[in-house]
């Protein structure tokens, strides 16, 4: 289904404008990941005198492209913008206008300025003082070494910063995405068009923004309604901007402090909230590889000692319930011949030797063991890298096929999920880069501590139980109530 | 706080206790039972119907904080002692606050005990009205546990939002004692709701809170209530 945004994510002409003939900048730069990227459409450089730009045809103006531009990629001062604008008149659709000096530092009217050009132009504004868009159905990218898969989930930001690493860091985390757009100051395009346009797009089903300020707060909260249950919206707010009230009675207006009601509009809204980059890519992680239930009861496995001492203490304090394993799952264990030396409870202690057996597929045993006999919604199996080398000849073998087994290990209704502890010593992040590769790509989520898989499914959980609650309370009203 | 151009854009008109009361009281927000009067004497006589022991308040839309200037008197046991607190109160606001407008006297039955809690509205510009809960009552400042959500609330808003708060449990049970759960949240609804009080209000209302509120085993109860309309709008 086509929306508004289509032409700007999936554009069949592409302008770049800025580009310099002798020096490198972000224009060619631009051109340069849009060429490596691939994208399959018409690509041009706009440039006074050249005739190419490192192998990209280079025109004069917009208006010396047959057929006109859909995006045009803008890399110019600040000052020189608003007069190339009204050169496009009746050319060119979206505009992205990544150059900074406008609101964001006080130059409101020239912003105003900038607006009403586009306008007259009849062209579309993103930005200005963003950095890009990256839509891999579309080609389009403004990071290197972007994956060229697309993905499920859509982003949009105001900070092009929290953008570049989200794809970057996003990508050996296994995230993919559908959009990712940076759209700076928002002076026309903003936030509500592009969660309207993810709401309407079938190759979204995961959001995520990162956000400082909302203009029309009514469009926003109707934009959230449109997208929610159905597709889990993820938030993470930048405290810096001011947001006043137009009244308050006094006691109430004293403890309303910005963070207090966006805490309450998000929990009103049942979007997932993060505050953390970390967080929110956790929360992602867990989103985009769902392959269960994701409730709370929840079986661990690990090395054993304190850090299993610690993860329980974690589960406990977010909500997840250790249940004990069951007569019968403690005899198939002890058949198995784990039990000596190991503790057959919940969380289930495996030290690196009982792991390794049967070249490390045992795994799949145990867990057949314990799930066979008893209920759980996630399995979460905490891997302690380095001592796979220190207590074994060949423990990256071991770990490998720990991680082969668990791939292709099915238990329907069950989220896997794993942790890799690391040393950080470049061996030991050698072989976990390369094993959370192999998992993510089988569907299973990795993260970087039990700590954050545990704060990241607690989100996720309670975001479940809230709009369960929400269809049972609704369902008890009468039809015209809600 | 950042509260802009409050009551500049807009000539505003701060109700008496005994109106925003009365107006609660349509709605079908339960207020203390109690009567208004505009001297000590009139307030005796008018109490005679009432359960002792009560309370009297000066009626005053100028006085935001009573207590501080001696406008609150507890626990009158009967007409007589209405009439002589009537008096001193009117004689001690009168010199703590020469220019305050004195309206009369509004006498109150006492209302037992239960979870004292504060509702307020704001206006967020972005958001628009936001209903404010906390627990604490005249203390809800100092614990600030304290939940927002927009308006108009629907029936899981509000749930939710009594969940919200931290001291959550006192809510579920209080000293041994089950507080009227069920009361606070039709009183929210009302307040609230889809059809409620700030709704059918609209542009009307600049200011309202209510505070406290105490809920108990069986009433609900509005204690105090500030009120503030633009000018022109609900005459009494």
């Amino acid at each position: 289904m086509k929306t508004g945004l289509d032409a700007l994510f999936h554009p069949e002409t592409v302008a770049v404008v800025g580009a310099s003939g002798d020096r490198a900048n972000l224009a060619t730069l631009r051109l340069r990941h849009l060429r490596e990227f691939g994208y399959p459409g018409r690509l041009y450089a706009i440039h006074d005198t050249a005739s190419d730009i490192d192998g990209v045809p280079a025109v004069r103006a917009v208006e010396d492209i047959p057929g006109g531009v859909d995006y045009v990629y803008v890399a110019l001062p600040a000052a020189q913008v608003e007069a190339f604008l009204a050169r496009c008149r009746g050319h060119v659709r979206f505009a992205q206008v990544t150059s900074s000096g406008f609101s964001e530092v006080g130059n409101r009217d020239m912003e105003g300025r900038l607006v009403r050009a586009a306008r007259e132009a009849g062209i579309r504004l993103v930005g200005p003082n963003c950095i890009g868009l990256y839509c891999p159905k579309g080609g389009l990218t403004f990071v290197d070494r972007a994956p060229r898969e697309p993905g499920r989930i859509a982003f949009a930001s105001q900070s092009g910063g929290f953008a570049t690493d989200l794809i970057r860091r996003g990508k050996v985390r296994g995230l993919r995405f559908s959009k990712v757009v940076s759209f700076g100051n928002a002076a026309d395009i903003a936030l509500n068009d592009f969660l309207e346009d993810f709401a309407e797009d079938p190759g979204t089903e995961i959001v995520g923004s990162y956000i400082e300020r909302v203009g029309d707060g009514a469009r926003f909260l109707d934009a959230l309604r449109r997208l929610l249950p159905a597709k889990p919206v993820v938030l993470i707010r930048g405290g810096s901007t001011a947001q006043g009230m137009r009244s308050a009675a006094s006691h109430t207006g004293a403890m309303a402090t910005v963070e207090r009601r966006w805490e309450g509009i998000c929990r009103q809204a049942g979007v997932l909230t993060a505050e953390t980059f970390e967080e929110f890519m956790n929360v992602l992680v867990a989103l985009h590889h769902a392959n269960g239930r994701a409730g709370r009861r929840l079986l661990l496995v690990g090395p054993g000692g304190g850090a299993s001492v610690l993860a329980a203490d974690a589960c406990d304090r977010r909500g997840f319930e250790l249940v004990p394993l069951s007569a019968k799952a403690r005899g198939a264990l002890r058949d198995l011949g784990m039990g000596a030396g190991t503790g057959l409870v919940n969380p289930l202690d495996l030290p690196v030797r009982a792991m390794a057996r049967k070249d490390g597929r045992v795994v799949a045993d145990v867990l057949d063991a314990v799930l066979e006999h008893e209920r759980f919604d996630i399995v979460l199996i905490h891997l302690n890298l380095p001592n796979f080398l220190i207590y074994m000849t060949d423990g990256e073998a071991v770990v490998a096929r720990i991680v082969e087994t668990l791939c292709t290990y099915a238990r329907p209704g069950v989220q896997l999920a794993l942790a890799f502890r690391s040393s950080g010593e470049p061996d030991i992040e050698a072989m976990k880069y390369e094993q959370r590769e192999r998992a993510t790509a089988a569907g299973i989520p990795v993260f970087d501590s039990v700590e954050e898989a545990l704060g990241a499914y607690q989100k996720i959980v309670d975001f479940g139980t809230v709009w369960q609650e929400r269809r049972r309370i609704a369902g008890l009203l009468p039809a015209e109530a809600s | 706080m950042d509260v802009r151009g409050a009551g500049q854009a807009r000539a505003e008109r701060r109700m008496l206790e005994s109106e925003a009361k009365a107006l609660l009281a349509t709605f079908g927000i339960s207020v203390p039972r109690g009567i208004s009067a505009s001297d000590p004497h009139e307030a005796s006589a008018r109490s005679r119907g009432l359960r002792f022991p009560v309370v009297a308040k000066v009626l005053s839309p100028d006085l935001l904080h009573k207590t501080d200037v001696g406008a609150v008197t507890l626990g009158l046991q009967s007409p007589e002692m209405v009439e002589q607190a009537s008096a001193q109160m009117l004689r001690s606001v009168r010199e703590h606050l020469p220019g305050a407008r004195i309206e009369g006297v509004l006498v109150e039955e006492a209302v037992p005990p239960g979870v004292e809690v504060l509702v307020g509205v704001i206006d967020d510009e972005v958001f628009g009205k936001l209903l404010g809960f906390g627990l604490g009552g005249v203390y809800a400042e100092a614990y600030g546990d304290v939940g927002f959500r927009a308006l108009p609330l629907r029936p899981w808003d509000i749930e939710e939002l009594l969940e919200d708060v931290r001291g959550a449990r006192v809510l579920r049970e209080f000293r041994g004692r089950t507080p009227n759960r069920e009361g606070l949240t039709r009183l929210l609804l009302r307040l609230a709701g889809a059809d409620g009080l700030v709704t059918r209000l609209g542009e009307a209302l600049v200011e309202l809170e209510l505070n406290p509120i105490v809920v108990g085993e069986r009433e609900v109860v509005v204690l105090d209530a500030k009120l503030a309309v633009t000018e022109g709008s609900l005459k009494p």
